[in-house]
């Protein structure tokens, strides 16, 4: 840190000491738009190679002070199509300058990569800008999910596990991080990106292939996205802008899954209990609970009740459908509201940014809250002619509120697991609202003499539980931004920025004394001697569970800046320097017990002394002791330089390297570091004196090649250890060997390789791109399953390799342009990877069981996540046994099918799709705009989920497909769900399960958004007081158009609970 | 030009400040809690993991054995594991526990080990140095131990050497490929580490989950009693009493309790040597009940039988005094040993007198009678009876029936009913022998037994 500081001193020092003055002369100009020649107010005037410019004022004119004879200067306007126009003196005119309409925001011309501002035109690499207008159609909490359907290769997977998640063009790792780098502010973000406020963002910009994103070197393996916040903007008023919107979503489906019948249920619980497969559960010493249907039962075989009373009960039983109350006491219909306020302006010597934003949400889960507030300042000074300072602070609040329990789970008495879904006749409230018990963890009558000896009440009410929740977390993100710029020379800029961000999670989770898990752990932690006489080894009070969570980032970056324009038609544009980056992550997690609220006093207890469990008194309890802190560094050091030299304005060729060091554990210093480089051409065709189609105004071609990386911090050469706490027998701090030694350890790369194609048509009528990839991971680190006796059961190293390849198609039209516009956007993205090298294979239940993303299966040849099954031949005729193949025969030897070897499993396709894109139709007449975007996923496969007869054994409750099992001979033509088996067979179980027949396209086209929006006109604005308005409404999640799979699954959503709501906004964005 | 000049000079400054001290600012460690183990401390810690690695034993001989029945409502719950083992299937597991666990211990131990090698010279003959070796070597012998129990063939005296034993990873080098030792290289391996850990144990460990030189001494009498090397296994025995021979006197015990043994932790058990539990806890359930004719054959007077079994049958005597197996070593065990291995050598009083030193303890009070034997056979039928009536519920019994079965006098056959169909388990049968786990065997290296 020292050195940080050091040399940010030292800069701001020499800097502060050098000033410089020329003469200057006075250029004025006005802006018009096309073709109508209304004066454009607003727009930016820059001179070509100079970050500062002057904006318009209400008549669209503008004087720029200039102190060279020539030089180009730059005309932008939000909307409109940038121009370029070299200069020379004398400027005894006013210059009117006249700008075209641009309504395609994809079209913006400048990208940002976090290092440098580059015009479209210029690049070589694959870059993707999504402009404020296009990230503001839609309207939601966060950032992210508002770059859904407008980036062409960026998707945001659905599925399962690691399968999960963003993705830019595929995946070129196994086991390092996969997620994009995400950039705020020039650099890194660390923080939790829901603290970031959309109406906050100016732009974002996608970098692709590795001449975009090789400058980020070892952590843009899986491109970056960088973000880019609001600036002041110069020579104009303060324009204040305010957006309001509210969003109503639906009460969520819980009936979307399918689920066995409350009467299938009883019936099967009545079977179970016929057959004894109670009894021993019933005298378990864990004192396990029974449904109250068992219980019932019992009480008919004890006598307790007749025969008659019990089957009374039962049939009301019968009725109940828990999944009503679940929606009426869990669930409710989400209201999101959002508000943001504004204030931009500036004058030549300093412009401002300020804003504040406030969003509360009530999710679909009852009783959880979400709030945050955000602010955020930024300013650029102009200090004498050469010197830039810009600098911002963002600052995020946001708290969360968590006391919706979920679903209710408790302790299935045939297996002990803990997490069983509660049965389906359960009723959380009677008729008039109040909390009812159910089941948990403990038999009833056990509850009920426990209470009678004096222990608390032992009584589980999920609805009071609801009520008596505090667990609230409050997160505060804050960054602070320094950048010089100072001017050495036209051409050469010295830039000097630091950030520092710190973010810090608090969590305070009070469980009251009333509250089941402080009454449960109290009661079990209590003994009774012989006298009868209770004695509590757990204070009485409150249980106070507190997490911390912080991280604390220092950035700073000292480059230079060459852009140089050469008599010969050249211009080179190159930028060098280097970067230290530190970081610190830590938390802390303490429980105080005993604790009174009111006076914040807790009790001291004693954490190491067994105690007789009171539910099992041959088994020992603790007072559970969950204190723990954990403390992480990541340091980088890296140096970079990237240049771009243009000839002619046809020819470029562009080249990059950066060389990354890291604190990368236990790697001797020189791999350490990691030198990564890129290298790219593009030829613009049309600029071609031969080049002829006049109908094609824009052509240009270009292709890169390079290397970027991505780091795993998780791995080390030599043997790691980590200290686990203190053994429970010695009560010595011990330590678990992480990590067997791997003296070979290499980082990872990722090799890219990108061709594009650009073009234009007259007029625009349709404009985009194409791109075409490869991806290669080399040197991947991958866990390979070792055999057991070698001591570990997987080992990570350099093992293994992916290849990736793919394209993008971006295609913009506007088929009408008159008074009535019909614009149409189209993306398509082809994204595939394959794992080409690895070493080892797994057992062939593994990929089978896993391979879709639960866990890592890596499967030479397949796709990173795919989904595999056994091949099916229907149900046997006679028995309604599922049938699978063995040697090419029919079998039912599930056992044997599940040795076939991995290569012999059927595999159907990725676990991730193939293709995706969307298409946005836009429709606009007078001051309506109507957009309507359709979006696409294909060639994935999921895994249905189907019944288990042996959950059904362990009298759990299981998918509908239960009613749909075969009963009778010639049930097989119908169905393929298998016969109730006389005894469970595992391997039976599971071959069904992984059966052929279980799995299913998941290809489906959906409308996914409609944007509904009016802007009032100028004429209308007048004396009303704003400069223009604009009223929007907005749905969410509309419908599925079509999917390739029957059946109610929506093939993106196959295993959750319920799948996303439909949500409608309404709202209003004014300027003042 | 001079301005150009003076503004590189901090750029080139702050470059040089930046390559200059990146050796510093890149050696923090990235984890707080990372440690790469090199000092005594490090290798001790690594062996203090005891309730998660060190300190457990496989479970599936208590499955295996016969002392133990499970109903048929409680089979049918179990895993496909646990049924294989209860009936003694052919079929290997995808994946074993009962395999993998004392491979990880070994795994830890040659970390250990190796680590050893390289520390400075000048502290190889400290007491911290020794005891951390010395437990290495112990831990390392205790896993191979309950490997060579469930994966080879009983050890026979003359043809040890064809049988296969156990793969035997003696470094940490996890690339290395280790195929099956015989039976003969096996034990003879244990008694190495042993005979080599024993003068480097302190006589008496800081906590009983480490060992000391009586447990050394102990698991050497229990290796050789296996190898049926019963001059060898009597004198580790008498060395082990003579240094350690308390017992706990079951009179002072409360009968009724649910757990009747004292917390070897909170209270201490003076028998114990060396703290090991299984990781299941089948013995809470009370559809896990004991053999019928084994709880008919503690005489009315004989503590053992209310202090080890509740009144449904089921086992409560773990010294663990929790629900988990014992798997351990203990004085009472090394007693038996000396008995036995008197008997067999002819020397029945001298056995029957050890013998009746240890059952003294074992009943109520005033109502033990000396047992007696008129032969060493008869003394050996009595001690091979009481052995089995007081090691019940800690594992034992699998290794005590593959060497007694060698023997026709004392050959049983196990069976089971299921579902009414009945399985067996015939004296040197292959199943005394589980097969080994598919996910080592498909790699090649490791042969399947029979």
């Amino acid at each position: 840190m020292k050195t940080i500081l050091k040399t940010g001193w030292l800069l701001i020092i020499h800097l502060g000491l050098i000033f410089s003055a020329r003469a200057q002369t006075i250029l004025a100009g006005r802006v018009v738009s096309l073709p109508d020649s209304a004066a454009l107010a607003g727009a930016v005037i820059k001179i070509k190679g100079f970050d500062q410019g002057v904006t318009t004022d209400e008549n669209g004119r503008f004087r720029l002070a200039v102190s060279q004879n020539q030089f180009s200067i730059q005309v932008s306007y939000i909307g409109y199509k940038s121009i370029e126009k070299p200069l020379a003196a004398p400027f005894d005119r006013e210059l009117v300058l006249a700008l075209a309409a641009d309504e395609n925001q994809l079209g913006e011309v400048v990208v940002s990569t976090g290092y440098q501002q580059i015009p479209k035109e210029r690049a070589t690499g694959s870059f993707s800008t999504v402009g404020n207008g296009l990230l503001n159609r839609r309207v939601s909490t966060d950032i992210i999910s508002r770059l859904d359907d407008v980036v062409p290769g960026l998707i945001n997977n659905r599925g399962k596990g690691g399968a999960q998640g963003l993705l830019i063009r595929g995946q070129s790792t196994i086991n390092s991080a996969a997620r994009p780098l995400i950039v705020i502010d020039n650099f890194p973000y660390e923080g939790d990106l829901a603290s970031i406020n959309p109406n906050d963002i100016e732009n974002v910009t996608v970098l692709k292939d590795a001449a975009a994103g090789s400058i980020w070197g070892s952590r843009a393996g899986n491109g970056v996205i960088v973000i880019t916040t609001k600036k002041g903007s110069g020579d104009r008023g303060p324009q204040i802008t305010v957006n309001s919107n509210v969003t109503i979503g639906q009460r969520p489906d819980l009936f979307y899954q399918s689920r066995m019948s409350s009467a299938d249920f009883i019936e099967n619980e009545r079977l179970l209990f016929e057959s004894g497969r109670y009894s021993s559960a019933e005298k378990n010493v864990n004192r396990y609970p029974f449904t109250p249907v068992v219980e019932l039962l019992m009480a008919v075989r004890d006598k307790a009740i007749t025969k008659d009373q019990a089957e009374f009960e039962l049939s009301a039983l019968k009725s109940k459908d828990l999944r009503h109350d679940y929606e009426k006491y869990l669930y409710q219909p989400s209201v999101s509201q959002q508000y943001a306020i504004g204030l931009r302006g500036g004058a030549a010597s300093n412009r401002y940014y300020i804003s504040a934003g406030y969003d509360q949400n009530r999710p679909s889960e009852t009783a959880n809250r979400y709030a945050r507030f955000t602010v955020n300042a930024n300013n650029t000074y102009q200090v004498g002619k050469n010197l830039e300072i810009n600098a911002g602070i963002n600052y995020s609040e946001s708290k969360i509120t968590t006391a919706n329990l979920g679903p209710v789970t408790y302790t299935n008495p045939l297996t002990g697991f803990t997490g069983a879904a509660l049965y389906p006749y359960a009723s959380l409230a009677d008729p008039d609202g109040n909390p009812l018990a159910v089941i948990n963890e403990y038999r009833l009558s056990f509850l009920e003499q426990s209470e009678k000896k004096g222990l608390l009440d032992w009584q589980y009410r999920p609805l009071q539980e609801m009520k008596l929740a505090h667990n609230i977390i409050k997160l505060t993100d804050y960054r602070f931004n320094v950048a010089l710029d100072y001017k050495l020379r036209p051409a050469l800029h010295l830039k000097a920025l630091y950030q520092y961000s710190r973010g810090i999670s608090q969590g305070r989770n009070l469980s009251s004394q009333d509250s089941y898990m402080t009454r449960n752990l109290v009661n079990r932690l209590t003994s009774i001697d012989s006298t009868g006489a209770l004695k509590r080894n757990l204070p009485l009070g409150a249980i106070l569970d507190q997490t911390a969570s912080e991280y604390n980032s220092h950035n700073l970056r000292t480059q230079l800046d060459f852009d140089h324009s050469f008599k010969a038609g050249g211009e080179l544009t190159a930028i060098a320097g280097f970067e230290i980056r530190d970081l610190g992550t830590s938390t802390s997690r303490n429980r105080f017990y005993g604790y009174d609220d009111e006076f914040a006093t807790s009790k001291a207890v004693d954490y190491l002394t067994p105690n007789r469990s009171f539910v099992n008194p041959a088994s020992n309890i603790r007072v559970p002791f969950v204190d723990a802190q954990t403390g992480a560094t990541d340091r980088y050091l890296s140096y970079y330089a990237n240049g771009s030299y243009i000839l002619r304005k046809k020819y470029i060729v562009s080249a990059s390297a950066r060389l990354d060091q890291s604190n990368l554990f236990g790697v001797s210093t020189n791999d350490k570091g990691v030198p990564l480089y890129s290298a790219g051409v593009a030829w613009n065709l049309s600029e071609e004196s031969f080049y002829r189609a006049s109908w094609l105004p824009y052509l240009k071609l270009r292709s890169t090649f390079g290397y970027s990386g991505n780091s795993n911090k998780n791995v080390s050469a030599f043997t790691t250890a980590s200290f686990q706490g203190t053994d429970l027998y010695s009560g010595a701090t011990y330590a678990t060997i992480q990590n067997p030694p791997n003296p070979e350890l290499r980082w990872e790369k990722v090799q890219t390789v990108n061709f594009a194609v650009d073009f234009e048509s007259r007029n625009r009528v349709f404009s985009g791109s194409l791109e075409y990839y490869l991806k290669k991971g080399i040197d991947l680190i991958g866990s390979m399953p070792y055999p057991g006796s070698s001591g570990v059961k997987s080992f990570t190293g350099n093992y293994a390799s992916t290849a990736g390849q793919g394209m993008d198609l971006t295609l913009n039209a506007r088929v009408l342009d008159k008074v009535f516009k019909w614009h149409l956007d189209l993306l398509f993205s082809r994204a595939t990877d394959k794992v080409t090298n690895y070493a080892l294979t797994s057992l062939t239940n593994s990929y089978l069981g896993s391979g879709d993303g639960t866990s890592i299966y890596p499967l030479e040849g397949r796709p990173l996540y795919a989904v595999y099954s056994l091949d099916w031949a229907g149900l046997d005729p006679v028995t309604g046994d599922p049938q699978g193949y063995l040697n090419g025969e029919i079998s039912k030897d599930y056992a044997a099918i599940f040795r076939i070897a991995p290569q012999q499993m059927h595999y159907h396709g990725p676990a991730r799709p193939k293709m995706f894109g969307s298409v946005r139709n836009s429709f606009s007449w007078r001051s309506l705009t109507l957009s309507v975007n359709v979006n696409y996923r294909l060639g994935h496969y999921y895994r249905a989920k189907s019944m288990s007869y042996t959950e059904l054994n362990n009298g759990l409750v299981v998918h509908g497909d239960y009613a749909l099992r075969w009963q009778k001979p010639g049930d097989e033509l119908i169905t393929s769900v298998p016969s109730k088996p006389q005894s469970v067979n595992g391997n039976r179980e599971n071959f069904y399960a992984f059966s052929q027949v279980l799995v299913k396209k998941a290809d489906n086209i959906r409308l996914q958004d409609v944007n509904l929006s009016y802007n009032l006109k100028r004429s209308q604005r007048g004396k009303s007081g704003f400069q223009s308005a604009q009223l929007y409404l907005y749905a969410n999640n509309v419908a599925i158009l079509w999917k390739a799979s029957k059946g109610n699954l929506d093939p993106d959503y196959p295993l959750a609970m319920f799948t996303p709501v439909r949500t409608l906004s309404a709202g209003i964005k004014l300027d003042l | 030009m001079k301005k150009t000049n003076s503004l590189i000079y901090p750029f080139l400054v702050g470059f040089l400040l930046l390559t200059g001290c990146k050796g510093d600012f890149l050696e923090e460690k990235p984890q707080k809690s990372l440690l790469v183990p090199t000092t005594l401390t490090d290798f001790q810690a690594l062996l203090d993991n005891g309730q998660a690695l060190m300190n457990t034993a496989p479970y599936q001989s208590i499955l295996s054995d016969g002392d133990f029945q499970m109903s048929e409502s409680f089979f049918a719950g179990q895993s496909q594991l646990n049924q294989n083992s209860y009936i003694w299937a052919d079929q290997p597991e995808m994946t074993l526990p009962g395999w993998d666990t004392p491979y990880r211990q070994v795994f830890t131990c040659n970390v250990v080990l190796d680590g050893l090698a390289k520390l400075d010279k000048d502290l190889w003959h400290t007491p911290q140095y020794e005891s951390v070796k010395g437990s290495a070597l112990f831990f390392r012998a205790f896993a191979f131990y309950q490997l060579a129990q469930l994966f080879s063939p009983a050890y026979q005296p003359g043809s040890e050497g064809i049988g296969l034993g156990i793969p035997l990873p003696l470094q940490a080098d996890v690339n290395l490929k280790h195929p099956r030792s015989s039976v003969r290289q096996t034990y003879e391996r244990i008694l190495d580490d042993l005979m080599q850990a024993e003068p480097l144990l302190p006589l008496k460990p800081v906590y009983i989950s480490s060992p000391g030189k009586p447990a050394a001494l102990a698991l050497l009498a229990r290796t050789t009693l296996s190898m049926q090397d019963y001059p060898g296994a009597l004198s580790y025995a008498e060395k082990c009493l003579a240094l350690k021979s308390e017992l706990l006197d079951y009179a002072t015990l409360a009968a009724a309790s649910a757990v009747p043994f004292p917390h070897p932790f909170a209270l201490g058990n003076p028998e114990m040597l060396f703290y090991s539990r299984m990781a299941v806890s089948y013995f809470e359930n009370p559809a896990f009940t004991v053999d019928t004719t084994l709880y008919a054959s503690y005489a009315s007077g004989d503590l053992r039988k209310p202090l080890y079994f509740g009144t449904g049958l089921n086992y409560k005597g773990s010294y663990t005094s929790n629900q988990y197996p014992f798997a351990g070593l203990s004085t009472d065990e090394t007693y038996l040993i000396k008995a036995e291995c008197l008997a067999r050598t002819g020397q029945s009083q001298a056995a029957m007198k050890t013998l009746n030193a240890m059952l003294e303890k074992r009943w109520a009070k005033n109502s033990f009678k000396e047992l007696t034997a008129g032969s060493p056979e008869q003394a050996l039928k009595l001690i091979l009876a009481e052995r089995r009536k007081e090691l019940v519920g800690r594992g034992m019994r699998w290794a005590d029936l593959k060497r007694l079965n060698q023997d026709p006098q004392f050959a049983q056959v196990l069976t089971r009913t299921i579902q009414k169909k009945i399985y067996t388990l015939p004296p040197g049968g292959e199943r005394y022998q589980f097969k080994i786990p598919d996910d080592q065997t498909y790699e090649g290296t490791v042969v399947q037994n029979p």
